[in-house]
């Protein structure tokens, strides 16, 4: 496989796992960024553990999924009490102040960063991490615990009246979803190699948000589509590089427009012509 | 002592900045429900006409001002025509139109930032010297530009003037019926349509005007012009609470002051995440910002 391919794909692994971990926090009804702050915490982790602490790469990403399993839940709380847009805010302005404090720290590098960290993601590395995440989210969405999860997406106060325990569950995907960002972050600093704040910032976002939207919002499996779909895009649109905004620009108006339930929505549109509805549609139905 | 005061001075200037490019996308979310991330770039916009029209041109800077009003109030229905138009007739609830249109206001906003990008030719561009002769008034050691106090005086106005429309006026009445329940203005006569456009006409304008008045203030723009203030902007619009324009006011001043006089005091961490410090913290506490009118709609 020529490099460029592999090096697209690996990106796209990568981002699938943060766009995996946002869509977790969707389908249980916390619009939350908060993944992206993560994915800079387990960069740092990497990077800091390489450089700064003289231990094994293991041992920072054990340090970062100790920190994301700790605080995960707790970036999660406010959603008890603001929801919607305005919980997605409060994730942005974490994310944000994350990234102005490592952009702020002696101990960070400051603006520059942190380089020398070694090159050590592979191919296989990011394979094996999304297929372990793909299980989890499988594991989270299916069954039982996934139809409590949507519920409580869609109505918490319904959820609660028919037992769900949608506090706890939000904080469980908050715990997930952050390990989940401090995994794609420990792999892609180990594989471009440095850190710097600008890497996950308000861009970092946008483009998150992106991949989950046209992939399509409320399924894990969207999420990868989105990620791929919009890493590649540049390698895909080679010929309308300079264009490569505008059409990512268009595309989101047109899917968010058209498709509300993404590219993912269309196969359930074949899929599911007997069985339950999906939200969408059973919203329109009122 | 005198650097604190001129820190306040700059803090001033840069709060009626703020409070400029806050106006438009703060009325915009309290009516349409839209956090309208594009807003940044009609801001942009009206530097940019600014910016090319006196290059080319022979325009006095009146003249120039309207046009980039004009200009930023088609260009924002423009926006609403391909971005939230298609959302109202898809009667979605508040919920899923917020999130919604924030997703189709982010496209629309890549585009126009991409196409400014490219119209600027990725570089700042400067103010035409022939628009605006700075002057500088020194009071003892304090320095005072004529462009400070324009910008000043127009934000100091504009938000009255906006106040006063949304508050005192049938018009305003009708506004704020729409924000409340677009159905039920319907139901008591308010023609809903032509004044989501009208509200969104206004709002560009005041967009592209404050855009104006900051390249004016820094004597150049560029594409990011807008894009840097929009983080700035949500989080006057918090502070403030959805709905109140004078509390826009206060959000800006907040924010103003803890860069330039906070700047001497705070540490640079605290100073340079003050924004989304202001948004974790008013969100957490009060989520309907300090003077938002607690809906009982919402849970």
């Amino acid at each position: 496989m020529d490099g460029e391919w592999s090096a697209t794909l690996l990106l796209c692994g990568i981002y699938s796992l943060v766009a995996i971990a946002t869509q977790l926090g969707i389908i249980c009804g916390a619009f939350s960024l908060a993944p992206i702050g993560w994915m800079s915490v387990g960069a740092y982790a990497a990077a800091l553990a390489a450089t700064k602490w003289q231990v094994g790469g293991a041992t920072g990403l054990a340090i970062g999924v100790l920190v994301a399993v700790v605080f995960g839940p707790l970036v999660m709380l406010p959603v008890r009490r603001i929801s919607g847009l305005y919980f997605a805010l409060v994730s942005l302005a974490f994310v944000l102040v994350i990234q102005s404090v490592v952009s702020h720290m002696d101990y960070t590098g400051r603006a520059l960063g942190i380089f020398g960290v070694p090159l050590l993601t592979n191919l296989w590395h990011v394979g094996i991490a999304l297929v372990l995440v793909c299980g989890v989210a499988a594991f989270m969405t299916g069954g039982w615990r996934g139809r409590a999860l949507r519920a409580a997406g869609q109505d918490p106060k319904v959820a609660y009246s028919m037992g769900v325990n949608v506090a706890n569950l939000q904080l469980v995907v908050g715990a997930i979803s952050a390990v989940i960002g401090v995994v794609a972050g420990f792999l892609y600093a180990h594989y471009v190699g440095y850190v710097d704040p600008t890497q996950y910032g308000f861009a970092m976002v946008v483009q998150v948000i992106t991949m989950v939207i046209i992939g399509g919002r409320g399924h894990w499996m969207g999420a990868i589509i989105g990620a791929f779909l919009i890493t590649s895009l540049p390698l895909i649109l080679r010929p309308l590089a300079e264009w490569r905004d505008v059409v990512n620009g268009a595309l989101l108006i047109v899917v968010a427009v058209l498709l509300p339930a993404g590219i993912f929505g269309v196969f359930g549109l074949f899929r599911r012509r007997a069985g339950p509805v999906d939200p969408a549609e059973a919203k329109a139905g009122h | 002592m005198y650097l604190v005061l001129q820190q306040c001075l700059n803090g001033l200037v840069l709060a009626s900045d703020y409070t400029l490019f806050a106006l438009g996308l703060s009325v915009i979310w309290g009516v349409l429900k839209v956090l309208n991330l594009a807003h940044a770039e009609l801001f942009t916009a009206g530097g940019l006409v600014t910016v090319m029209l006196g290059a080319n041109t022979g325009l006095p800077l009146p003249v120039i001002v309207v046009i980039a009003a004009v200009a930023g109030g088609l260009l924002s229905l423009l926006v609403d025509t391909v971005a939230f138009w298609p959302l109202r007739l898809k009667k979605l609830n508040t919920e899923e139109l917020e999130l919604t249109s924030l997703i189709t206001s982010l496209g629309a906003s890549t585009i126009l930032l991409s196409l400014v990008d490219r119209i600027t030719k990725h570089a700042a561009q400067p103010l035409p010297p022939r628009l605006f002769t700075v002057m500088t008034w020194r009071f003892g050691p304090l320095i005072l530009t004529n462009a400070q106090v324009l910008v000043t005086l127009t934000a100091l106005v504009l938000t009255l003037v906006t106040w006063w429309v949304v508050r005192r006026t049938q018009y305003g009445r009708a506004l704020r019926g729409l924000a409340f329940s677009p159905d039920m203005a319907r139901v008591v006569g308010v023609r809903t349509e032509p004044l989501f456009r009208w509200t969104l006409f206004a709002c560009g304008a005041l967009a592209a005007i404050a855009g104006l008045l900051l390249t004016i203030l820094l004597a150049t723009m560029d594409a990011y012009s807008g894009a840097n203030l929009m983080l700035k902007g949500i989080a006057i619009i918090v502070l403030a609470g959805s709905g109140s324009i004078l509390g826009l006011l206060l959000g800006a001043f907040i924010l103003g002051f803890g860069e330039t006089v906070g700047s001497l005091f705070l540490p640079s961490v605290i100073e340079s995440s003050l924004p989304f410090l202001v948004i974790l913290v008013v969100l957490l506490i009060r989520p309907h910002g300090l003077f938002g009118e607690s809906e009982s709609v919402r849970t």
